[in-house]
């Protein structure tokens, strides 16, 4: 292949693995691909961590609440704006120069990259421990340092997967997500039929049944974490709208994949917590351990779907939509060398080995910054822009300075955001979980956090000089 | 700007011009039956976790 056909070839892969808009006549994805895609990612076994913590603060018929409509409230409203993302088939994060400034966006994306990308630090490690316990179920044990080397094939597996490119994904995803949501049926029904029915249906945790005060805070807690869990999709939301052929399925890919289905593995987490609390009278979440206990020894060959595939499938969705992410802002850098770099910052997340002790105090941080750039964009794209954007500014097309805005940041977006920030740290200390303000902390931290964001940002756009600084990409929207 | 830059810019201000045409298609959009099913479903989210706040 000649030198230029080869650049040629590079250039148009920019529009699968880039920033170039993807036009009507590029878009691949139906709603049945686009659906598959997002339950790739969300079916992981941070579900199981997820459903465990879920029944550690309420019961059962409570976390069943919480779960499925904490997720679905949240994803409906947020995820509303990856309509642009179908329309004008650019990400959110290009969209996101006109709110934060270039600069402001760059900082955010390596941001969101830091807190969130450790969720798949606990992909790795869980794998690892999954696949360690399974061999261990046959007398195989392996030696401490064999931990590392399966939590990189876990990473790199993704990583290269992701390099692939869509069409790999595609039939990635359409292989392993059906299996998966089979072999999690099974896993529920093996659940269910270790346990009394209505031993799993009353459950309650101990720390709730000492008073209304600890049950009303600990429904909080669950529905802020569902919240939260909910935002972490926030930063890859887009990558796959963006390639689908109507709005329509370009938002539900989202509610129904990462929701319904995700929010159907972090059931079958705490169905599995609670079943093993029943049966050995410990919360156990590695669906090996639980599916050799409750059930036959060679089901929990199970896991080598539930953890093995569904981790490595993780870690390809979640690479490919990151590394989509950091190409809105890093332009220049190529696509495989941003999946080598989040591989990179895994890794060193697998070899430090205390990831799991940290990720909630982590996540909680993240949700700090995902509340308000969630209300940012929501406020932004429907009240403020009104669906309208100038794209040769966000591209900088032909030096276009217009999203430049004071050193590449956008005051009016930046001080919206700190607001919001500093509003959810006002009610609860995310780290601690101390709670604040008690009146604010019963519409959780992170819906304060929205409100307060969404209620300064468009009360800053009603000041007529901040408004026309904000806004000064009007007389250039074209489209 | 290295030669890739410009390309990759072209390529941009190609398919931003595309969108710019009169007769360009864009993709099916979201409309107001989908606007109000969304606010429905999320008035019934809304409902049920403030339901569930009073189950045992």
């Amino acid at each position: 292949m000649s030198k230029n056909s080869a650049k040629e070839r590079a250039i148009d892969q920019e529009a699968e693995f880039g920033i170039v808009p993807v036009t009507t006549k590029s878009k691949q994805y139906r709603f049945s691909d686009a659906f598959l895609f997002m339950s790739s990612y969300a079916i992981a076994t941070w579900n199981y961590s997820q459903g465990a913590y879920i029944s550690g603060l309420v019961g059962f018929k409570q976390m069943l609440i919480t779960t499925f409509f904490g997720t679905m409230l949240a994803l409906l409203i947020i995820e509303l704006p990856v309509i642009l993302a179908t329309r004008y088939g650019i990400d959110i994060w290009i969209w996101f120069k006109s709110i934060l400034g270039h600069t402001g966006v760059k900082i955010a994306t390596i941001a969101i990259v830091i807190l969130n990308f450790t969720w798949h630090g606990v992909v790795a490690e869980l794998f690892a421990s999954s696949f360690e316990n399974l061999l261990g179920l046959a007398n195989i044990h392996l030696p401490p340092f064999c931990h590392i080397i399966l939590a990189l094939i876990c990473i790199f597996g993704g990583g290269y997967i992701a390099m692939k490119g869509i069409a790999v994904l595609n039939i990635t995803t359409k292989v392993l997500t059906p299996l998966l949501i089979l072999v999690g049926c099974v896993v529920i029904y093996v659940g269910f039929s270790s346990a009394p029915i209505e031993a799993i249906w009353n459950y309650v945790p101990e720390g709730v049944k000492a008073s209304d005060a600890d049950a009303a805070i600990g429904y909080i807690l669950a529905t802020d974490a569902m919240i939260a869990y909910s935002l972490a999709w926030f930063g890859g939301m887009a990558g796959v709208p963006r390639l689908t052929y109507t709005e329509r399925s370009g938002f539900w890919c989202g509610p129904v994949g990462s929701g319904i289905v995700g929010t159907f593995f972090v059931i079958i987490g705490a169905v599995m917590a609670i079943a093993m609390q029943y049966v050995t009278g410990e919360m156990v979440t590695d669906p090996t351990i639980m599916m050799a206990t409750l059930s036959v020894p060679p089901m929990a060959l199970c896991s080598l779907l539930l953890v093995g595939f569904a981790n490595i499938g993780t870690q390809a969705t979640g690479s490919y939509l990151y590394a989509l992410m950091l190409k809105a802002s890093f332009k220049k850098a190529k696509f495989s060398v941003l999946v080598l770099a989040l591989c990179l910052y895994v890794s060193v997340l697998a070899i430090w080995g205390q990831i799991l002790d940290y990720i909630g105090a982590i996540l909680s941080l993240a949700a700090c910054m995902f509340a308000p750039l969630a209300a940012l964009l929501f406020t932004d794209f429907f009240f403020v822009r009104k669906q309208k954007i100038s794209l040769r500014a966000a591209f900088e097309i032909k030096g276009n300075k217009t999203y430049r805005y004071f050193h590449g940041f956008n005051p009016v977006g930046i001080g919206s955001l700190a607001i919001g920030f500093v509003t959810l740290l006002l009610v609860m200390d995310p780290v601690t979980q101390e709670v604040r303000i008690p009146f604010l902390f019963q519409f959780t931290p992170c819906v304060c956090s929205f409100v307060a964001t969404m209620a300064a940002y468009l009360l800053l756009n009603c000041i007529p000089a901040v408004r026309r600084y904000n806004l000064r990409d009007r007389k250039e929207v074209t489209i | 700007m290295s030669e890739q830059e410009k390309s990759l810019e072209e390529k941009v201000e190609d398919a931003i011009s595309e969108m710019e045409a009169p007769d360009y298609v864009f993709p099916k959009r979201f409309t107001r039956t989908d606007y109000i099913i969304v606010a429905v479903c999320a008035v019934i989210c809304a409902a049920a976790l403030i339901a569930g706040a009073y189950i045992a």
